[in-house]
């Protein structure tokens, strides 16, 4: 009886559909990715709300303030919000058709999530390169400086989800995810659907006010 | 994510493109006053962010746990932007607004209304006055800040009362 107490290892002798549970675990009832993505997350609104709040404090103090339609294509803009949103929905349908054990159809919606968040960034860059070529540069104005401030910062954000998003089809495409194990392409949905959040904001503060 | 927790995502998409559409509307031609402008822009932003974290993000099916990992946000956003209220100004109310300097010999703010090159008074897009700071640098003479002249159009003080109503 002793012995098959001390030979018993809940790692590999519990249930298989049992989390093992050590005496030592006080981790909190959740999840350590979830964990740690809410709280990464978190820091993130604080890093927008840093950005989005020395906007207003410029914003309202200015004695002028142009009318960003006069200077920015918001029609073109626009349309990318459309795509970003519409990655992000890509991405809620990847996540939905693993939970289905459907593999194919979440790498389809995976890499179209890719492709959508890549134009969104070419857009992006179009329109900073038409931008600078009209001499439009962040020292020229207070404007100019916080429009790429922000758009820039959010940019960055969206090529790293880019990047994350690229490594988890990777993954899927080695079969890493799959019904019941597919934590980590939600943790790269949840990064994805926060920058798309954040762009929601932007361009309503950036660009239509 | 469980899969007790499914929903209809495309419902959700459709109500954020919905919502985008009538954002960009009301920001491009919605002609009433600047706080009528903003408080809409406001409010389909908030939808739709509403929407994107509750559903996208999944938050409506969280416990308590990733819940209480995002809440000390919302006031640590409120005391944010709440505390650098009194450096937003809202020029009107402030004694110095921001980019203006006061003048040493003079006490008091060098501020005056633009005006283009006829004499007319510059009013910006939501027909609010274009205001002019003049900087004086020590004794080294006065420098003025010019506003960005793309976005204003020059009407007279009766246009602008015509449009906007007098004493506005």
């Amino acid at each position: 009886m002793n012995d098959a107490i001390q030979a018993y290892d809940p790692a590999v002798d519990a249930p298989a559909h049992h989390h093992p549970i050590y005496d030592y675990d006080s981790g909190p009832p959740v999840d350590r990715g979830k964990f740690a993505i809410w709280l990464f997350l978190g820091t993130e609104i604080m890093f927008f709300t840093g950005l989005i709040g020395t906007y207003i404090v410029l914003r309202m103090g200015s004695a002028s303030w142009p009318n960003p339609e006069d200077r920015l294509a918001v029609n073109l803009t626009a349309f990318n919000t459309f795509v970003l949103i519409t990655s992000s929905w890509f991405m809620v349908m990847a996540l939905q058709a693993i939970q289905q054990g459907d593999q194919a159809r979440m790498k389809s919606w995976l890499l179209a999530t890719i492709l959508g968040g890549s134009f969104f960034l070419g857009v992006q860059v179009y329109e900073y390169i038409e931008l600078v070529d009209h001499g439009a540069l962040p020292n020229v104005d207070i404007f100019w400086s916080t429009f790429y401030a922000m758009t820039g910062f959010h940019g960055f954000h969206v090529f790293v989800g880019i990047v994350w998003l690229i490594c988890a089809y990777v993954g899927a495409l080695r079969g890493s995810f799959t019904k019941e194990n597919y934590l980590r392409l939600e943790l790269a949905g949840l990064y994805w659907h926060f920058v798309d959040l954040v762009w929601v904001l932007l361009f309503t503060i950036v660009y239509l006010m | 994510m469980s899969d007790d927790h499914q929903f209809n995502p495309t419902r959700i998409f459709l109500y954020l493109l919905l919502y985008t559409v009538l954002e960009v509307a009301w920001g491009m031609f919605f002609p009433g006053p600047r706080w009528a402008l903003w408080g809409g822009l406001l409010i389909c932003a908030y939808l739709k962010g509403y929407l994107i974290f509750t559903w996208f993000m999944h938050m409506k099916f969280e416990g308590w746990i990733v819940k209480g990992l995002v809440a000390p946000t919302i006031p640590l956003v409120a005391i944010l932007v709440f505390a650098n209220m009194p450096d937003t100004s809202f020029n009107d109310d402030m004694l110095y607004p921001i980019g203006s300097q006061l003048d040493v010999e003079l006490m008091q703010i060098n501020e005056r209304q633009a005006k283009d090159e006829e004499g007319n008074l510059l009013f910006d897009a939501h027909g609010e006055k274009v205001m002019i700071h003049d900087k004086r640098i020590m004794s080294k003479g006065a420098v003025a800040t010019m506003p960005d002249k793309t976005s204003l159009k020059a009407i007279t003080q009766e246009e602008h009362d015509a449009i906007f109503g007098e004493g506005h």
